[in-house]
Protein backbone atom coordinates (compact mmCIF):
# COMPACT_ATOMS: atom_id res chain seq x y z
CA UNK A 1 0.00 0.00 0.00
CA UNK A 2 1.43 3.72 -0.94
CA UNK A 3 1.84 6.17 1.91
CA UNK A 4 -0.79 8.08 0.24
CA UNK A 5 -3.27 5.29 0.38
CA UNK A 6 -2.55 4.22 3.80
CA UNK A 7 -3.13 8.23 4.81
CA UNK A 8 -6.50 7.94 3.39
CA UNK A 9 -7.56 4.88 4.72
CA UNK A 10 -6.44 6.15 8.31
CA UNK A 11 -9.27 8.39 9.44
CA UNK A 12 -11.47 5.86 8.41
CA UNK A 13 -9.84 2.75 10.74
CA UNK A 14 -12.35 3.92 14.01
CA UNK A 15 -15.09 2.34 11.50
CA UNK A 16 -13.12 -0.71 11.31
CA UNK A 17 -12.63 -1.01 14.54
CA UNK A 18 -16.38 -0.27 15.93
CA UNK A 19 -17.10 -2.67 13.06
CA UNK A 20 -14.73 -5.19 14.98
CA UNK A 21 -16.23 -3.96 18.52
CA UNK A 22 -19.96 -5.26 17.00
CA UNK A 23 -18.87 -8.67 15.62
CA UNK A 24 -16.86 -9.79 18.98
CA UNK A 25 -19.92 -8.26 21.21
CA UNK A 26 -22.49 -9.77 19.35
CA UNK A 27 -20.29 -13.41 19.46
CA UNK A 28 -19.83 -13.03 23.27
CA UNK A 29 -23.46 -12.17 23.51
CA UNK A 30 -24.42 -15.73 21.53
CA UNK A 31 -21.33 -17.62 23.73
CA UNK A 32 -23.51 -16.40 26.89
CA UNK A 33 -26.76 -16.90 25.78
CA UNK A 34 -25.71 -20.72 24.43
CA UNK A 35 -23.90 -21.26 27.82
CA UNK A 36 -20.74 -22.30 25.92
CA UNK A 37 -18.75 -19.36 28.02
CA UNK A 38 -16.24 -20.32 30.73
CA UNK A 39 -17.60 -20.23 33.85
CA UNK A 40 -14.52 -20.34 36.14
CA UNK A 41 -13.30 -16.91 33.91
CA UNK A 42 -16.75 -15.56 34.61
CA UNK A 43 -16.72 -15.96 38.68
CA UNK A 44 -13.12 -14.66 38.60
CA UNK A 45 -13.61 -11.59 36.43
CA UNK A 46 -17.18 -10.76 38.17
CA UNK A 47 -15.29 -10.92 42.10
CA UNK A 48 -13.00 -8.76 40.49
CA UNK A 49 -14.76 -6.27 39.77
CA UNK A 50 -16.46 -6.16 43.15
CA UNK A 51 -13.19 -5.78 45.09
CA UNK A 52 -11.32 -4.17 42.55
CA UNK A 53 -14.22 -1.25 41.62
CA UNK A 54 -16.27 -1.21 45.00
CA UNK A 55 -13.88 1.26 47.23
CA UNK A 56 -13.03 3.28 44.33
CA UNK A 57 -16.37 3.71 42.96
CA UNK A 58 -17.76 4.43 46.66
CA UNK A 59 -14.79 7.11 47.07
CA UNK A 60 -15.88 8.75 44.47
CA UNK A 61 -19.51 8.81 44.85
CA UNK A 62 -19.38 10.01 47.98
CA UNK A 63 -17.40 13.30 47.08
CA UNK A 64 -19.15 14.09 44.17
CA UNK A 65 -22.74 13.91 46.35
CA UNK A 66 -20.88 16.31 49.06
CA UNK A 67 -19.47 18.72 45.78
CA UNK A 68 -22.93 18.46 43.99
CA UNK A 69 -25.00 19.12 46.95
CA UNK A 70 -23.87 21.63 48.16
CA UNK A 71 -23.09 23.67 44.99
CA UNK A 72 -26.94 23.45 44.16
CA UNK A 73 -27.99 24.04 47.69
CA UNK A 74 -25.78 27.37 47.63
CA UNK A 75 -27.68 28.40 44.70
CA UNK A 76 -31.29 26.99 46.70
CA UNK A 77 -30.17 29.27 49.58
CA UNK A 78 -29.86 31.94 47.75
CA UNK A 79 -33.25 32.11 46.47
CA UNK A 80 -34.70 30.83 49.67
CA UNK A 81 -35.92 27.31 48.19
CA UNK A 82 -33.78 24.21 50.32
CA UNK A 83 -36.74 22.16 50.56
CA UNK A 84 -36.01 21.39 46.77
CA UNK A 85 -32.91 20.03 47.55
CA UNK A 86 -33.61 16.47 48.00
CA UNK A 87 -35.11 16.94 44.59
CA UNK A 88 -32.65 18.23 42.47
CA UNK A 89 -30.18 16.12 44.16
CA UNK A 90 -32.55 13.05 43.08
CA UNK A 91 -32.39 13.93 39.56
CA UNK A 92 -28.54 14.42 39.10
CA UNK A 93 -27.78 11.60 40.88
CA UNK A 94 -29.89 8.99 40.31
CA UNK A 95 -30.13 9.64 36.15
CA UNK A 96 -27.16 10.96 35.57
CA UNK A 97 -23.80 11.41 37.65
CA UNK A 98 -24.67 7.31 39.50
CA UNK A 99 -24.55 5.95 36.17
CA UNK A 100 -21.77 8.08 34.82
CA UNK A 101 -19.43 7.93 37.83
CA UNK A 102 -19.76 4.19 38.24
CA UNK A 103 -19.11 3.81 34.32
CA UNK A 104 -16.20 6.05 33.61
CA UNK A 105 -14.40 4.53 37.21
CA UNK A 106 -15.33 0.63 36.00
CA UNK A 107 -13.34 1.87 32.43
CA UNK A 108 -10.61 3.19 34.43
CA UNK A 109 -10.35 0.83 37.41
CA UNK A 110 -11.48 -2.74 35.26
CA UNK A 111 -11.51 -2.06 31.65
CA UNK A 112 -7.86 -0.81 31.91
CA UNK A 113 -6.78 -3.87 33.41
CA UNK A 114 -8.84 -5.89 31.23
CA UNK A 115 -7.19 -4.56 28.29
CA UNK A 116 -3.79 -4.87 29.54
CA UNK A 117 -4.53 -8.33 30.42
CA UNK A 118 -5.58 -9.17 27.26
CA UNK A 119 -3.09 -7.42 25.15
CA UNK A 120 -0.26 -9.34 27.25
CA UNK A 121 -2.10 -12.90 26.81
CA UNK A 122 -1.96 -11.45 22.61
CA UNK A 123 1.63 -10.50 22.44
CA UNK A 124 3.14 -13.64 24.62
CA UNK A 125 1.02 -15.77 22.39
CA UNK A 126 -1.56 -17.02 25.22
CA UNK A 127 -4.25 -16.09 22.83
CA UNK A 128 -2.44 -18.32 20.34
CA UNK A 129 -1.96 -21.31 22.69
CA UNK A 130 -5.41 -21.08 23.51
CA UNK A 131 -6.91 -21.52 19.77
CA UNK A 132 -3.98 -24.23 18.83
CA UNK A 133 -6.31 -26.49 22.01
CA UNK A 134 -9.12 -25.14 20.51
CA UNK A 135 -10.19 -23.38 23.53
CA UNK A 136 -12.01 -20.24 21.37
CA UNK A 137 -11.02 -17.12 22.97
CA UNK A 138 -14.51 -15.51 22.81
CA UNK A 139 -16.05 -17.99 25.20
CA UNK A 140 -13.06 -18.37 27.27
CA UNK A 141 -11.76 -14.81 27.19
CA UNK A 142 -14.55 -12.07 25.94
CA UNK A 143 -17.36 -13.80 27.02
CA UNK A 144 -17.12 -14.10 30.58
CA UNK A 145 -15.85 -10.29 31.02
CA UNK A 146 -18.98 -9.08 29.43
CA UNK A 147 -20.94 -11.22 31.68
CA UNK A 148 -19.44 -9.93 34.25
CA UNK A 149 -19.28 -6.63 33.16
CA UNK A 150 -23.08 -6.87 32.29
CA UNK A 151 -23.73 -8.13 36.30
CA UNK A 152 -21.63 -5.82 38.06
CA UNK A 153 -21.91 -2.32 36.30
CA UNK A 154 -25.77 -2.39 37.32
CA UNK A 155 -24.90 -3.65 40.60
CA UNK A 156 -21.81 -0.81 40.76
CA UNK A 157 -24.13 1.71 39.49
CA UNK A 158 -26.68 1.48 42.23
CA UNK A 159 -23.97 1.51 45.27
CA UNK A 160 -22.56 4.63 43.30
CA UNK A 161 -26.32 6.61 43.72
CA UNK A 162 -26.73 5.24 47.25
CA UNK A 163 -23.38 6.34 48.37
CA UNK A 164 -23.51 9.51 46.40
CA UNK A 165 -27.38 10.05 48.06
CA UNK A 166 -25.78 9.28 51.67
CA UNK A 167 -22.95 12.62 50.65
CA UNK A 168 -25.82 14.64 49.64
CA UNK A 169 -27.50 13.58 52.54
CA UNK A 170 -25.03 14.88 55.18
CA UNK A 171 -24.40 18.52 53.47
CA UNK A 172 -28.28 18.71 53.47
CA UNK A 173 -28.15 17.94 57.15
CA UNK A 174 -24.74 19.58 58.48
CA UNK A 175 -24.60 22.17 55.70
CA UNK A 176 -28.18 23.83 55.03
CA UNK A 177 -29.38 22.24 58.06
CA UNK A 178 -32.21 20.47 56.49
CA UNK A 179 -34.39 17.89 58.08
CA UNK A 180 -33.49 14.48 56.79
CA UNK A 181 -36.67 13.55 56.27
CA UNK A 182 -37.66 16.94 54.25
CA UNK A 183 -34.45 15.86 52.40
CA UNK A 184 -36.01 12.58 51.71
CA UNK A 185 -39.19 13.22 51.12
CA UNK A 186 -38.09 15.36 48.68
CA UNK A 187 -35.62 12.98 47.24
CA UNK A 188 -38.66 10.33 46.74
CA UNK A 189 -41.37 12.33 45.58
CA UNK A 190 -39.01 12.31 42.29
CA UNK A 191 -37.08 9.30 42.29
CA UNK A 192 -39.78 6.88 40.92
CA UNK A 193 -39.14 3.11 38.95
CA UNK A 194 -38.85 4.34 36.07
CA UNK A 195 -35.94 6.82 36.70
CA UNK A 196 -33.42 3.27 38.42
CA UNK A 197 -34.74 1.72 35.46
CA UNK A 198 -33.21 4.42 33.08
CA UNK A 199 -30.19 4.47 35.53
CA UNK A 200 -29.70 0.52 35.33
CA UNK A 201 -30.22 0.67 31.42
CA UNK A 202 -27.45 3.54 31.10
CA UNK A 203 -25.68 0.72 33.51
CA UNK A 204 -26.32 -2.09 31.06
CA UNK A 205 -24.83 0.27 28.13
CA UNK A 206 -21.56 1.03 30.25
CA UNK A 207 -21.38 -2.61 31.10
CA UNK A 208 -21.55 -3.79 27.28
CA UNK A 209 -18.80 -0.94 26.18
CA UNK A 210 -16.20 -1.27 28.85
CA UNK A 211 -15.67 -5.35 28.30
CA UNK A 212 -16.44 -5.21 24.30
CA UNK A 213 -13.88 -2.56 23.39
CA UNK A 214 -11.24 -3.50 26.17
CA UNK A 215 -11.52 -7.47 24.78
CA UNK A 216 -11.50 -6.36 21.04
CA UNK A 217 -8.44 -3.95 21.34
CA UNK A 218 -6.37 -6.55 23.49
CA UNK A 219 -7.08 -9.00 21.03
CA UNK A 220 -6.14 -6.87 18.07
CA UNK A 221 -2.45 -5.86 20.18
CA UNK A 222 0.72 -6.13 18.41
CA UNK A 223 4.18 -4.34 18.76
CA UNK A 224 5.09 -5.97 22.10
CA UNK A 225 5.54 -3.74 25.75
CA UNK A 226 4.59 -0.44 23.51
CA UNK A 227 1.40 -1.81 22.07
CA UNK A 228 0.10 -3.36 25.42
CA UNK A 229 0.21 0.56 26.95
CA UNK A 230 -1.47 1.71 24.04
CA UNK A 231 -3.92 -0.49 23.72
CA UNK A 232 -4.96 0.04 27.59
CA UNK A 233 -4.81 4.17 27.28
CA UNK A 234 -6.81 3.78 24.08
CA UNK A 235 -8.97 0.85 25.57
CA UNK A 236 -9.86 3.37 28.74
CA UNK A 237 -10.75 6.27 26.57
CA UNK A 238 -12.61 4.93 24.02
CA UNK A 239 -14.77 3.45 26.49
CA UNK A 240 -14.83 6.96 28.62
CA UNK A 241 -16.26 8.55 25.26
CA UNK A 242 -18.79 5.90 24.74
CA UNK A 243 -20.42 6.04 28.20
CA UNK A 244 -20.30 10.02 28.25
CA UNK A 245 -22.62 9.73 24.54
CA UNK A 246 -24.12 6.81 25.38
CA UNK A 247 -25.65 8.79 28.53
CA UNK A 248 -26.42 12.07 26.54
CA UNK A 249 -28.45 9.36 23.70
CA UNK A 250 -30.38 7.73 26.02
CA UNK A 251 -31.33 10.78 28.19
CA UNK A 252 -31.75 11.97 24.76
CA UNK A 253 -34.32 9.35 24.00
CA UNK A 254 -36.27 9.14 27.64
CA UNK A 255 -36.62 13.32 27.37
CA UNK A 256 -37.99 12.65 23.55
CA UNK A 257 -39.69 9.66 24.35
CA UNK A 258 -41.60 10.83 27.93
CA UNK A 259 -42.80 13.82 26.12
CA UNK A 260 -45.30 11.99 24.51
CA UNK A 261 -45.78 9.56 26.46
CA UNK A 262 -45.80 11.22 30.00
CA UNK A 263 -45.20 14.74 30.11
CA UNK A 264 -44.97 14.89 34.19
CA UNK A 265 -41.85 12.55 33.85
CA UNK A 266 -40.40 15.21 31.95
CA UNK A 267 -41.49 18.11 34.05
CA UNK B 1 4.18 -43.46 4.56
CA UNK B 2 1.92 -40.62 4.41
CA UNK B 3 2.30 -37.77 5.27
CA UNK B 4 0.99 -35.98 8.37
CA UNK B 5 1.72 -32.49 7.13
CA UNK B 6 2.14 -31.10 3.22
CA UNK B 7 3.08 -27.78 2.33
CA UNK B 8 2.68 -27.15 -1.18
CA UNK B 9 3.59 -23.76 -3.02
CA UNK B 10 2.67 -21.57 0.43
CA UNK B 11 2.95 -17.59 -0.35
CA UNK B 12 2.31 -14.89 2.91
CA UNK B 13 2.74 -11.39 2.46
CA UNK B 14 3.04 -8.71 5.15
CA UNK B 15 1.75 -5.36 3.89
CA UNK B 16 3.18 -5.54 0.75
CA UNK B 17 6.60 -7.66 2.23
CA UNK B 18 6.89 -11.29 0.49
CA UNK B 19 8.00 -13.65 3.78
CA UNK B 20 6.92 -17.08 2.27
CA UNK B 21 7.59 -17.43 -1.58
CA UNK B 22 6.17 -20.41 -2.70
CA UNK B 23 7.67 -23.08 0.23
CA UNK B 24 6.98 -26.83 -0.25
CA UNK B 25 7.52 -29.42 2.08
CA UNK B 26 6.04 -32.51 3.96
CA UNK B 27 6.57 -34.39 7.10
CA UNK B 28 5.53 -37.91 7.42
CA UNK B 29 4.65 -39.62 10.88
CA UNK B 30 7.30 -40.04 13.65
CA UNK B 31 9.57 -37.57 11.44
CA UNK B 32 11.36 -34.55 12.74
CA UNK B 33 11.89 -31.65 10.50
CA UNK B 34 14.41 -28.41 11.35
CA UNK B 35 12.93 -25.20 9.77
CA UNK B 36 16.47 -23.61 9.94
CA UNK B 37 17.64 -19.67 8.70
CA UNK B 38 18.47 -16.62 9.81
CA UNK B 39 16.36 -14.22 12.17
CA UNK B 40 13.40 -12.85 10.33
CA UNK B 41 13.05 -15.22 7.21
CA UNK B 42 9.78 -16.57 7.53
CA UNK B 43 10.26 -19.44 9.98
CA UNK B 44 7.75 -18.62 12.63
CA UNK B 45 5.34 -17.53 10.01
CA UNK B 46 5.45 -20.53 8.35
CA UNK B 47 5.01 -22.64 11.75
CA UNK B 48 1.72 -20.24 12.11
CA UNK B 49 0.48 -21.13 8.61
CA UNK B 50 0.71 -25.25 9.37
CA UNK B 51 -0.66 -24.65 12.79
CA UNK B 52 -3.86 -22.84 11.13
CA UNK B 53 -2.86 -19.62 13.34
CA UNK B 54 -2.49 -17.40 9.85
CA UNK B 55 -4.06 -18.58 6.70
CA UNK B 56 -1.44 -18.75 3.52
CA UNK B 57 -1.89 -15.70 0.20
CA UNK B 58 -1.78 -18.78 -1.57
CA UNK B 59 -0.74 -22.53 -2.04
CA UNK B 60 -2.42 -25.49 0.16
CA UNK B 61 -1.64 -26.62 3.56
CA UNK B 62 -3.12 -30.11 4.63
CA UNK B 63 -2.63 -31.44 8.16
CA UNK B 64 -4.05 -35.04 7.71
CA UNK B 65 -4.51 -34.83 11.81
CA UNK B 66 -6.64 -33.29 14.23
CA UNK B 67 -4.25 -33.86 16.92
CA UNK B 68 -1.46 -31.62 16.35
CA UNK B 69 -0.12 -29.32 19.47
CA UNK B 70 2.34 -26.61 19.56
CA UNK B 71 4.94 -25.42 21.65
CA UNK B 72 5.33 -21.52 21.82
CA UNK B 73 9.02 -19.77 21.91
CA UNK B 74 7.88 -18.22 25.21
CA UNK B 75 6.03 -21.47 26.54
CA UNK B 76 2.71 -19.46 26.34
CA UNK B 77 1.13 -20.14 29.29
CA UNK B 78 -1.33 -18.74 31.42
CA UNK B 79 0.06 -17.19 34.06
CA UNK B 80 -3.26 -16.38 36.23
CA UNK B 81 -4.02 -20.22 35.95
CA UNK B 82 -1.89 -22.96 38.11
CA UNK B 83 0.34 -25.47 36.48
CA UNK B 84 -1.98 -28.26 36.56
CA UNK B 85 -5.21 -26.00 35.36
CA UNK B 86 -2.66 -24.69 32.25
CA UNK B 87 -2.16 -28.31 31.36
CA UNK B 88 -6.10 -29.34 31.66
CA UNK B 89 -7.06 -26.63 29.10
CA UNK B 90 -5.99 -28.99 26.75
CA UNK B 91 -8.05 -31.63 27.61
CA UNK B 92 -11.15 -29.77 27.75
CA UNK B 93 -12.87 -31.73 25.22
CA UNK B 94 -11.47 -34.56 26.13
CA UNK B 95 -14.03 -37.85 27.56
CA UNK B 96 -12.25 -38.22 30.66
CA UNK B 97 -13.57 -38.01 34.25
CA UNK B 98 -11.88 -35.33 36.62
CA UNK B 99 -9.29 -37.93 38.32
CA UNK B 100 -8.86 -39.27 34.88
CA UNK B 101 -7.50 -36.12 33.58
CA UNK B 102 -5.71 -35.46 36.99
CA UNK B 103 -3.96 -38.36 36.40
CA UNK B 104 -3.36 -38.14 32.63
CA UNK B 105 -1.67 -34.32 33.60
CA UNK B 106 0.34 -36.04 36.42
CA UNK B 107 1.93 -37.94 34.07
CA UNK B 108 3.02 -36.17 31.17
CA UNK B 109 4.17 -33.48 34.20
CA UNK B 110 6.34 -36.37 35.38
CA UNK B 111 7.78 -37.09 32.08
CA UNK B 112 8.91 -33.65 31.86
CA UNK B 113 10.69 -34.16 35.83
CA UNK B 114 8.02 -31.64 37.16
CA UNK B 115 5.08 -33.94 38.72
CA UNK B 116 5.79 -31.71 42.26
CA UNK B 117 5.26 -28.60 40.72
CA UNK B 118 1.14 -28.99 39.61
CA UNK B 119 0.28 -26.08 42.04
CA UNK B 120 2.57 -23.97 40.72
CA UNK B 121 1.75 -20.53 38.80
CA UNK B 122 4.07 -20.10 35.59
CA UNK B 123 5.46 -16.77 37.97
CA UNK B 124 7.02 -18.91 40.46
CA UNK B 125 8.96 -21.25 38.01
CA UNK B 126 12.07 -20.68 36.01
CA UNK B 127 12.31 -20.31 32.42
CA UNK B 128 13.42 -24.10 31.45
CA UNK B 129 10.53 -24.94 33.94
CA UNK B 130 8.00 -22.91 31.69
CA UNK B 131 9.11 -24.47 28.79
CA UNK B 132 8.99 -27.98 30.13
CA UNK B 133 5.29 -27.21 31.79
CA UNK B 134 4.73 -26.23 27.78
CA UNK B 135 5.64 -29.27 26.75
CA UNK B 136 3.50 -31.40 29.15
CA UNK B 137 0.72 -29.37 27.82
CA UNK B 138 1.71 -30.07 24.27
CA UNK B 139 1.76 -33.95 24.84
CA UNK B 140 -1.39 -33.70 27.12
CA UNK B 141 -3.60 -34.97 24.27
CA UNK B 142 -1.32 -37.08 22.77
CA UNK B 143 -0.63 -35.37 19.52
CA UNK B 144 0.52 -36.78 16.27
CA UNK B 145 2.23 -33.39 15.22
CA UNK B 146 4.13 -31.30 17.62
CA UNK B 147 4.88 -27.57 16.25
CA UNK B 148 8.41 -26.20 18.44
CA UNK B 149 8.95 -22.68 17.64
CA UNK B 150 12.40 -22.19 19.02
CA UNK B 151 12.42 -24.70 21.57
CA UNK B 152 15.56 -23.95 22.80
CA UNK B 153 16.28 -20.33 22.45
CA UNK B 154 17.25 -18.65 25.91
CA UNK B 155 18.52 -21.44 27.46
CA UNK B 156 21.74 -22.52 29.07
CA UNK B 157 23.24 -25.45 26.59
CA UNK B 158 22.27 -28.06 29.59
CA UNK B 159 18.52 -27.23 29.35
CA UNK B 160 19.05 -27.31 25.72
CA UNK B 161 20.34 -30.90 25.08
CA UNK B 162 17.53 -31.81 28.27
CA UNK B 163 14.69 -30.21 26.09
CA UNK B 164 16.64 -31.94 22.89
CA UNK B 165 16.03 -35.05 24.85
CA UNK B 166 12.70 -34.20 25.56
CA UNK B 167 12.11 -33.90 21.83
CA UNK B 168 14.07 -37.44 20.87
CA UNK B 169 12.02 -38.99 23.47
CA UNK B 170 8.67 -37.68 21.98
CA UNK B 171 9.30 -38.69 18.75
CA UNK B 172 11.11 -42.12 19.40
CA UNK B 173 8.89 -43.51 21.78
CA UNK B 174 5.52 -41.82 20.91
CA UNK B 175 6.42 -42.03 17.33
CA UNK B 176 5.29 -38.14 17.37
CA UNK B 177 6.26 -35.98 14.06
CA UNK B 178 8.02 -32.73 14.60
CA UNK B 179 8.37 -29.54 13.01
CA UNK B 180 11.30 -28.08 14.63
CA UNK B 181 11.99 -23.99 13.73
CA UNK B 182 15.15 -22.92 15.41
CA UNK B 183 18.62 -21.52 14.45
CA UNK B 184 20.41 -23.36 16.65
CA UNK B 185 23.14 -25.94 15.26
CA UNK B 186 22.84 -28.05 18.32
CA UNK B 187 19.11 -28.35 18.27
CA UNK B 188 19.39 -29.66 14.56
CA UNK B 189 21.85 -32.24 15.04
CA UNK B 190 20.74 -33.59 18.09
CA UNK B 191 16.76 -33.59 17.10
CA UNK B 192 16.19 -33.79 13.19
CA UNK B 193 16.08 -36.44 10.74
CA UNK B 194 15.23 -33.93 7.81
CA UNK B 195 16.66 -30.11 7.63
CA UNK B 196 15.55 -27.33 5.69
CA UNK B 197 17.02 -24.37 5.50
CA UNK B 198 14.57 -21.02 4.88
CA UNK B 199 15.72 -17.78 3.18
CA UNK B 200 13.99 -15.10 1.62
CA UNK B 201 10.74 -16.97 1.36
CA UNK B 202 12.21 -19.73 -0.35
CA UNK B 203 13.79 -23.02 0.50
CA UNK B 204 17.37 -22.71 -0.16
CA UNK B 205 18.59 -26.29 1.11
CA UNK B 206 16.86 -29.51 2.15
CA UNK B 207 18.45 -32.60 3.55
CA UNK B 208 19.68 -34.51 5.90
CA UNK B 209 21.58 -32.83 9.34
CA UNK B 210 24.94 -34.76 8.91
CA UNK B 211 24.60 -33.30 4.55
CA UNK B 212 23.75 -29.98 5.84
CA UNK B 213 26.89 -29.87 8.48
CA UNK B 214 28.86 -30.93 5.05
CA UNK B 215 27.49 -28.92 2.41
CA UNK B 216 28.45 -26.41 -0.24
CA UNK B 217 25.79 -24.34 -0.75
CA UNK B 218 26.77 -20.95 -0.09
CA UNK B 219 23.76 -20.52 2.43
CA UNK B 220 24.15 -23.41 4.32
CA UNK B 221 27.75 -22.72 4.45
CA UNK B 222 27.24 -19.31 5.63
CA UNK B 223 25.29 -20.39 8.20
CA UNK B 224 26.56 -23.40 9.25
CA UNK B 225 30.20 -21.71 9.62
CA UNK B 226 28.70 -18.54 11.24
CA UNK B 227 30.62 -16.40 8.70
CA UNK B 228 29.77 -12.70 8.75
CA UNK B 229 31.16 -12.48 4.58
CA UNK B 230 28.41 -14.46 2.39
CA UNK B 231 24.94 -14.21 0.53
CA UNK B 232 23.44 -14.06 3.61
CA UNK B 233 24.83 -10.97 5.02
CA UNK B 234 24.68 -8.97 2.03
CA UNK B 235 20.82 -10.21 1.22
CA UNK B 236 20.48 -8.42 4.88
CA UNK B 237 21.80 -5.24 4.12
CA UNK B 238 19.57 -4.73 0.84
Amino acid sequence: MTEIAKLGKEPFMWLVELGGSFKIFFLAFVSIITGKFSKKEFIVQASKFGFDTLPVVAVVSFFIGLALTLQISKQLVGIGNTSSLGTSVAVSIVREIGPVVAGVMIAARIGGAMAAEIATMTVSEQVDALKIMKLNPINFLVAPRLLASLIMTPLLTVFAIYIGSVGGMLIAIIYVQLDPYMFFDSFRAVVGNRDILIALSKAFVNGALVATLSCTFGMETSGGAAGVGQTTTKSVVWAMLGIFLFNFLITNSVYSVGKVLDPAFVR
Amino acid sequence: MMNLIEVINVHKSFDGLKVLNGVTLSVSSGESLAIVGPSGVGKSTLLRIISGLDAPDSGVVKVNTKRISMVFQYSALLNSYTVLENIALALHDAKLSRSEKRDRILEKLKLVGLEKYEDYYPDQLSGGQRKRVSFARAIANDPEVILYDEPTSGLDPILSTLIEDYINKLSNKFKVASIIVTHQLSTVQRTAQKVAMLYQGKLVWEGNPIDFNKSDNPYVKQFVNAQVEGPIFSGLLE
